[in-house]
């Protein structure tokens, strides 16, 4: 029998997170109150996680910390990292438990926002030039006296005999990589070598990272 | 629907209108009926190696200014019956050439001919853009040295930017024949291997002509060097040409001449 009065789907769903620092209610409650004044529409009836990392069981009951929550508008789904003592008061509270999870994670994401990436197909002749904002590859060959320019990161499928200049903006963390080394110019972030042609990684794949203000091949300068 | 080849390299002097006589010969003799038009505007030498210049009456900048046509200008070859030749004109500058009049004869050519071999001039600028602009396909002649390599990997880039095919999102289906091979010199490492030049420049290669004194003697002769059969270079461009028809031919002339016998122990 096909089941229509149920249906089932798993999403991504905003979540605000609230980490308490602290256990003491009037200062929870001081500075609730105060958010909540500046901004009213935010708080009214807005579904959280409330992170208890940190905190001393012995010193409050979960009870009346979610109560707080609730007399200030917030509606808390569920607890994380919370401590064992605690966990029949949460089921009790009728809260989902979401386990444990690093707080530092879910405050500071320090995952950089995603680059635009450029596929160049085919080769970059002598004379040309193809400059992309964010990652560009290029799937062909940078002939001598071509130049590739990216904002972010530059990565060849073929050989590399012109110039590469990543990360042209001053991303430090830009690399520059390809399949067959033999380079007239790269630079990383402004810092630039120009090569003769000799070098030892010639004709090798090889990628490029800026170390301490010097451009690396393979991790050696 | 005729085809049309551009014989281009960007740097001179690398054998662009040598190949054009040759190659434009080669289809004439196999029964293909051919134009072989010159666009070095100023600096016409096409009707020299072909041996017309004395009939040149009126020139390709005449037809596209429509102060001749077509049927007047075109010379017939005097070996062969399915050739012709739009020779350049000798006084005019280089900017005579316009896009739309350069596309009115191609397109009058391409209503009887097979074949529309373009004599590209020296250089990436307009007479070579014009050259190209229109080519279905192009023989780009590269000499082994590094200045003529980079020179043709340039002329490359602008096919494949800037002709009307690559403008269509096209492509144009490129060639490499490689002139003024020296195997001496390749292997002293004065000049670049075929290898090294195939390698660089990433197109399939369509055949190799040997440095040769036939070549100079046959342009003094204005008999285009694919008649002399007994050469080199002649039967080089003839290989060069069935390879392009779809024959297989292995390629010669790549290794040094072993001397004989008597040469090594005379001199020679
Ligand atoms: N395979 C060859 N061997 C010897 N000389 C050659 C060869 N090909 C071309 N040449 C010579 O090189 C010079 C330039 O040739 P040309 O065909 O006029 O070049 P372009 O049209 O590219 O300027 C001429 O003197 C020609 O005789
Ligand atoms: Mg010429």
């Amino acid at each position: 029998m096909k089941s229509a009065a149920i249906v089932m789907k798993t999403g991504l769903v905003p979540l605000t997170t609230i980490s308490l620092r602290t256990s003491s209610a009037e200062t929870l409650n001081q500075e609730l109150e105060q958010r909540r004044k500046e901004a009213p529409a935010l708080f009214a009836g807005l579904p959280c996680l409330l992170d208890l990392d940190g905190l001393d069981p012995q010193e409050a009951r979960l009870e009346s910390l979610v109560g707080l929550l609730r007399q200030n508008g917030l509606a808390p789904v569920g607890v994380r990292n919370l401590h064992e003592s605690w966990q029949s008061q949460c089921r009790d509270l009728q809260l989902a438990d979401f386990g444990q999870a690093s707080s530092r994670d879910a405050d500071t994401d320090n995952t950089p926002p995603p680059r635009s990436v450029r596929v160049y197909q085919g080769n970059v002749r002598s004379g040309q030039q193809v400059f992309w904002d964010g990652d560009l590859i290029i799937h062909g060959m940078v002939s001598a006296g071509a130049e590739v320019l990216a904002g972010g990161d530059i990565q060849i499928m073929g050989a590399l005999r012109g110039r590469a200049l990543a990360g042209i903006k001053g991303d430090l963390q830009a690399i520059v990589s390809c399949l067959q080394f033999d380079a007239e110019l790269v630079a990383i972030a402004g810092q630039y070598q120009l090569f003769d042609g000799q070098h030892e990684c010639k004709g090798q794949a090889v990628v490029i990272q800026l170390q301490d203000d010097q451009l690396t091949l393979n991790g050696d300068a | 629907m005729a085809k049309i080849i551009v014989v281009t390299s960007g740097k001179g002097g690398v054998g662009k209108t040598t190949t054009s006589a040759a190659v434009a010969s080669a289809l004439a003799m196999r029964g293909f009926k051919t134009a072989v038009i010159d666009f070095d505007v100023g600096l016409r030498n096409l009707d020299l190696i072909m041996g017309c210049e004395r009939r040149v009456v009126y020139d390709f900048v005449n037809v596209i200014q429509q102060d001749a046509t077509l049927n007047q200008a075109l010379i017939r070859d005097k070996r062969l019956e399915n050739l012709y030749v739009l020779p350049a004109s000798q006084t005019r500058d280089k900017d005579a050439l316009d896009q739309e009049g350069v596309k009115r004869v191609l397109d009058e050519l391409a209503e009887t001919f097979d074949y529309i071999i373009c004599d590209s001039p020296a250089g990436i600028e307009h007479g070579a853009q014009m050259a190209l602009y229109f080519a279905d396909e192009a023989i780009i002649v590269t000499n082994p040295e590094v200045s003529s390599v980079r020179d043709s990997d340039r002329i490359i880039g602008i096919l494949q930017s800037k002709s009307r095919r690559a403008r269509e999102g096209g492509t144009v289906k490129e060639h490499l024949l490689l002139t003024r091979y020296n195997p001496e010199r390749v292997e002293r490492g004065e000049m670049l291997s075929v290898k090294d030049v195939e390698e660089i420049l990433a197109i399939p290669l369509l055949g190799v002509i040997p440095e040769s004194e036939a070549v100079l003697k046959a342009s003094n002769q204005g008999v285009p060097v694919v008649h002399d059969q007994e050469s080199d270079a002649g039967q080089a461009y003839d290989d060069a040409v069935a390879r392009y028809l779809g024959e297989d031919r292995p390629h010669r002339f790549l290794d040094k001449q072993k001397k004989s016998f008597l040469k090594r122990v005379f001199g020679g």
